[in-house]
């Protein structure tokens, strides 16, 4: 069983700690998160239906840190609302997105966790709309739709405010 | 005609809009750019995350440490048997009635010499070992206690942050164990950590598991440069 869980568990760790990462952790909470998912992940390995492993661990490791942080602040409300803004072409080939790593990181932490966390899954992670629906416990929609908001949130703040400007005019 | 590209990328739209959306991607530079523009925005986001440095041998040791209190339990039984046939076998010794005159047997059995010395050790086991007894310097990582051998097996004492660890080295293969790769070299995961070089195997036990295989990992670089000097 050990033997098992670890074999299987190590290709996960990085793709866990980009995750914990992505949830807000600084990187040495990062590890400490892995490392509670881990332990929680061991204890219940026997219950684990083999489907999943990617998804199964998530979960665990956003319910740690859940339950970390309610005690330390409200709630965030998270924005659910289907309103659509109204995408004017073009919108995504005005910029040239090979920009600094630094820069996109940094904008892509003020977005919305649930938000950011669905970027990071679908666009870093490369999972399925079905795993990352498993992963953050929400309908396979929910995802979809947060997809699209975050992406265009977060271009947005790349998107230099002359940028568009300028794109307009000409 | 208003195409969502970003759903056209995921998959997501029905048969008929993906063919128009298809067709205009044919007929219109501007829809190419755009959906060009996305996917180098998704390739540019990927990057960036991916190129965040992950501290992959501290992970890895961290979900050692949590499977380690199995494997521990499942050593200390292995241990505790062997210490209880260890002092039946010396009680069997000990109480075993003698007839005047007989000796208890001393070919074959270990001595021992405390020293620091490396030369010193590797003499003083060269005369009792019957094989060719190999040096073992560690010196920056673990300083050496001792060395205790006989015939058939010799053993360096090393200290490490105050816990002794033992390497013992003989001809018997080990082939009890996990199976791990570290550094492009194979160890063996028991109640001891073992590998194999130049025909004799090492066995490293004593201390905590991360000392064992601070030791472990460190004899087997050091023979590895030996045998590369050879």
């Amino acid at each position: 069983m050990r033997r098992d869980f670890e074999r299987q568990v190590s290709k996960e760790l990085n793709v866990l700690y980009r995750v914990a990462r992505r949830m807000g952790c600084k990187p040495e909470e990062a590890e400490d998160c892995v490392q509670t998912c881990l332990l929680k992940a061991f204890q219940a390995w026997e219950r684990f239906d083999g489907r999943h492993l990617r998804s199964w661990l998530i979960t665990i490791l956003r319910n740690e840190r859940l339950m970390a942080i309610r005690s330390q602040k409200p709630e965030i409300s998270l924005e659910e609302s289907n309103v659509e803004e109204g995408i004017e072409e073009p919108f995504w080939d005005e910029v040239s997105w090979k920009m600094q790593a630094e820069r996109i990181l940094e904008e892509l932490e003020h977005l919305p966790e649930n938000f950011r966390m669905t970027l990071h899954l679908c666009d870093v992670e490369q999972m399925t709309y079905e795993e990352a629906a498993k992963a953050m416990d929400v309908p396979i929609g929910t995802v979809r739709s947060r997809l699209f908001r975050a992406r265009e949130m977060l271009r947005k703040r790349l998107t230099p405010v002359g940028t568009e400007l300028s794109r307009a005019t000409t | 005609m208003k195409i969502d590209w970003q759903e056209y990328e995921d998959g997501g739209l029905d048969p008929e809009m993906k063919r128009k959306a298809d067709e205009l991607l044919k007929s219109s530079p501007k829809a190419r750019q755009e959906l060009e523009g996305l996917r180098q925005f998704r390739k540019a986001l990927r990057k960036a995350a991916l190129a965040e440095p992950v501290p992959a041998r501290s992970l890895r040791d961290r979900l050692r440490q949590i499977t380690r209190p199995a494997r521990q339990s499942a050593g200390w039984r292995w241990a505790g048997a062997a210490v209880a046939a260890c002092a039946l076998a010396v009680a069997a010794v000990v109480f075993m009635p003698r007839t005047p005159g007989q000796i208890a047997p001393s070919a074959g059995s270990p001595v021992r010499l405390a020293t620091s010395s490396v030369p010193q050790a590797h003499q003083f086991a060269s005369r009792h070992a019957s094989f060719s007894v190999p040096t073992v310097q560690l010196a920056g990582t673990a300083s050496l206690d001792g060395v205790e051998c006989c015939q058939t097996f010799v053993c360096y004492d090393f200290m490490l942050d105050g816990e002794l660890y033992h390497v013992k080295i003989n001809e018997e293969p080990c082939t009890i164990g996990e199976v791990v790769e570290r550094d492009g070299m194979q160890f063996r995961d028991a109640a001891y950590i073992a590998f194999e070089s130049d025909g004799l195997t090492y066995r490293v036990s004593g201390g905590t598991e991360e000392g064992r295989w601070i030791i472990a990992e460190a004899v087997a670089q050091e023979r590895a440069s030996a045998s590369t000097r050879a």
